[in-house]
């Protein structure tokens, strides 16, 4: 993966946009026909397309969480289409791919990875799976393709964990949804390598929609990675993905991202998995970037002895609002569930964890654990915990505790005391403070969101 | 210490300025008005111990507002009961001056009761000390729904607060709902909370049972060590004797 440096210039760096000439802001009827024509969708799709575009113009913006009056829907571009989807580096258009390339993702893809799909604007530019697992069944495709070669498993699962008619903005996604990732696993099948897709958002204004749909069958197995970045230019870009993934009975499947989104992003994302029976599902993510992010990643444990986990940190800088959580709802017996949350706020950013724990009145023994905590690296930071327990059957066994504080002077005095500098030792300390989520992070990924807590931490006094 | 007695019907509005140290000793019974706005106001240096139960087999749901103030260097210890009835209270709390607060809530429901508690409590002053302490048992086909916020502001640095929720479910279609919320703005704080919600552990319940007990004697002494852990904290021992034969019949009988 690449160094630091590196880094800040692969987020910051920012091509020409002739495609935009083709697009246009703002959202209505034609413009959702229009995307759904381009990409030669069949009926059914259009249909859904209109229907979500009906609800997402008589829902109301949530009335709670983050101030959202500034966010002015009209001014998105919802749609622009950069290149064609290439299997080979080769074929990509090179400003496109050298913007990849500092991102460290073809080398990563060579590296480490099973397969990787590449998202710039509207369209998927890359994607491609190694061999041996197309062999074994797996697809891993872009969403596009993934409705015009796979459409009865599609239609199966398309907006079923997380129907249009939830909020405001999974109306607005299924209307102009735009590529994402289709990954199935067949029974049995463990993927050994993790697989990854990054999104990429260049042009000024811009909006990203794209729809991610896992089935992994029974007894499968699998590790799907994200990251996503964009530039800033100071006018509001949007980012309003869907991510639905089933995880069959006894299957296995981790679901990791790191989203660095421009701090002029806005980040309404909505992800969910329905798990079924003795089946696990892993949630670890990371939110660095976005001006405001609201973001509840959900586990619907729907089959005896499922169970999910959820790891997550937010790191709330100057500007930020990031409103994170997990919401998981227990709806059969011997389920379980933890939820480890790590919180950073500095130079007057906001952090918020905000979460659900939902044991229905038919799930018996059900044992649930909660678990945030909160730094705040100075004065002008701002950290709110609240968690919903709703609790309708008394076998269940919940327990929630959560601290918020400062770091402690006494372990600065002492690693200064051997001699590290106040940053590094402040550096040192978050390290440690995030590790229980960092560690569930391949190597390189861990080290890359070392960096990137790094960067966010250049110039916290504390 | 002054001793402060209220056990008549409340007016519906009413005001309590404690400007001295004293311990209140408010039971509240039959004949409740449905409505009642209630505001106390702990002046500077006085130190208050606040015994409130509210109970009645009545079947209607009363509902409270209370605000309460405290001024600089006071103490207000709060112990609140609210046994055996349907219940909606909003209580908001403005802990002004560097001041001790404790709050402590025993919640019991039965049969088809309801309480519904919404509670603020804002630190607005430095170096302020507030604990939380919820304790509730929902029996039958009750429901308690406890949205506790505590929140500390810009301006209450060095403020230590510790906020705990824990409560039992003893029968299959009783339920909870906890949100205990924690908004933090100085980062010279020391701030945390937890829940918990369980049914009698089966190893408890196992020993006891190996022990000869019943599982209505078992239930029986986890009321008893729940109201014993509030009764070892108030410093009246008359009041003490008060409320254990208060609280005494809700274990004794059932």
């Amino acid at each position: 993966m690449s160094d630091q440096s590196t880094i800040q210039q692969a987020w910051e760096s920012k091509n020409a946009a002739p495609y935009l000439k083709s697009s246009r802001r703002g959202l209505d009827e034609d413009l959702v026909r229009e995307i759904s024509q381009s990409k030669n969708e069949p009926e059914w799709m259009l249909e859904r397309r209109l229907q979500a575009l009906e609800l997402y113009n008589t829902i109301a913006k949530p009335a709670w969480g983050p101030d959202l009056s500034k966010l002015d829907l009209a001014s998105i571009t919802y749609y622009a289409k950069a290149s064609g989807t290439e299997s080979t580096w080769d074929q990509v258009p090179a400003d496109i791919k050298e913007t990849f390339t500092k991102l460290g993702i073809p080398q990563a893809e060579q590296k480490f990875l099973a397969g990787v799909g590449a998202q710039y604007e509207s369209t998927t530019i890359y994607h491609n799976l190694k061999q041996q697992f197309k062999d074994q069944g797996v697809i891993f495709e872009d969403m596009d393709v993934a409705v015009q070669q796979y459409p009865e498993l599609v239609k199966e699962y398309f907006m079923k964990a997380v129907p249009a008619n939830l909020h405001k903005f999974t109306a607005l996604h299924g209307a102009v949804w735009s590529g994402g990732t289709f990954l199935y696993i067949p029974k049995d099948v463990k993927i050994d390598l993790p697989l990854q897709a990054y999104f990429r958002m260049n042009a000024k204004g811009m909006g990203q929609f794209e729809h991610t749909l896992m089935i992994i069958e029974d007894g499968a197995q699998g590790h799907y990675i994200e990251g996503c970045s964009a530039p800033r230019y100071g006018v509001d870009s949007l980012h309003a993905g869907c991510v639905e993934i089933y995880v069959k009975p006894e299957a296995r499947f981790r679901y990791s991202s790191v989203e660095s989104w421009s701090k002029d992003a806005y980040n309404l994302n909505t992800k969910r998995a329905i798990v079924e029976k003795d089946a696990h599902m892993e949630w670890v993510g990371g939110n660095f970037g976005s001006h405001v992010t609201m973001l509840y990643p959900c586990s619907v444990l729907i089959g005896e002895g499922a169970s999910a986990d959820h790891l997550g940190l937010a790191f709330a800088n100057s500007g930020q609002v990031q409103d994170t959580g997990a919401k998981v709802i227990h709806l059969a017996s011997n389920t379980s569930s933890n939820i480890v949350m790590k919180s950073l706020s500095r130079g007057g950013g906001q952090s918020i964890y905000r979460g659900l724990l939902d044991i229905r009145a038919l799930a018996s023994n059900v044992k649930a654990r909660v678990n945030c905590d909160a730094l705040l690296l100075d004065g002008d930071s701002k950290s709110s915990t609240i968690p919903e327990m709703k609790i309708a059957n008394n076998t269940a066994t919940v327990a929630h505790e959560a601290k918020c504080g400062k770091i402690s002077d006494n372990e600065i005095f002492y690693l200064r005391s051997r001699g590290l500098s106040k940053e590094e030792a402040e550096t040192m300390i978050v390290n440690g403070f995030v590790e229980p989520i960092t560690r569930e992070l391949p190597l390189e990924y861990a080290v890359e969101m070392n960096r990137m807590l790094k960067l966010e931490m250049e110039g916290s006094v504390g | 210490m002054k001793e402060i007695i209220i056990t008549q019907r409340p007016e519906k509005n009413k005001t309590l300025i404690l400007d001295q140290d004293c311990l209140v000793f408010e039971h509240l019974q039959a004949n409740l008005p449905d409505k009642i706005n209630t505001e106390i106001i702990v002046k500077d240096n006085v130190k208050v111990d606040y015994i409130f139960i509210l109970e009645s087999s009545e079947d209607k749901i009363l509902s409270e507002n209370r605000n309460l103030k405290l001024g600089l260097n006071s103490r207000l210890h709060n112990y609140y009961f609210y046994l055996d009835q349907s219940v909606h209270i909003s209580l908001n709390t403005h802990i002004d001056g560097q001041a001790d607060f404790q709050h402590q809530v025993l919640i019991l429901t039965q049969k088809k009761q309801t309480v519904y508690l919404q509670e603020n409590h804002h630190f607005l002053y430095p170096k302020s000390f507030g604990k939380f302490q919820l304790w509730a048992i929902a029996k039958e086909r009750s429901k308690i729904h406890v949205n506790a916020n505590v929140n500390i502001k810009k301006t209450a640095k060095n403020t230590e607060v510790a906020h705990h929720q824990q409560a039992w479910l003893l029968n299959k279609e009783a339920k909870i709902e906890l949100i205990p919320a924690l908004s933090v703005e100085p980062n010279e704080v020391k701030a945390s909370h937890s829940a918990k919600v369980s049914n009698l552990a089966c190893e408890q319940l196992f020993y006891l049972q190996s022990r000869g007990l019943d599982k209505e004697n078992i239930k029986n002494l986890l009321y008893q060590s729940i109201f014993q852990l509030i009764l070892n904290q108030l410093p009246s021992e008359v009041q003490r004797e008060n409320l254990a034969n208060i609280l005494n019949k809700y274990y004794v009988n059932k």
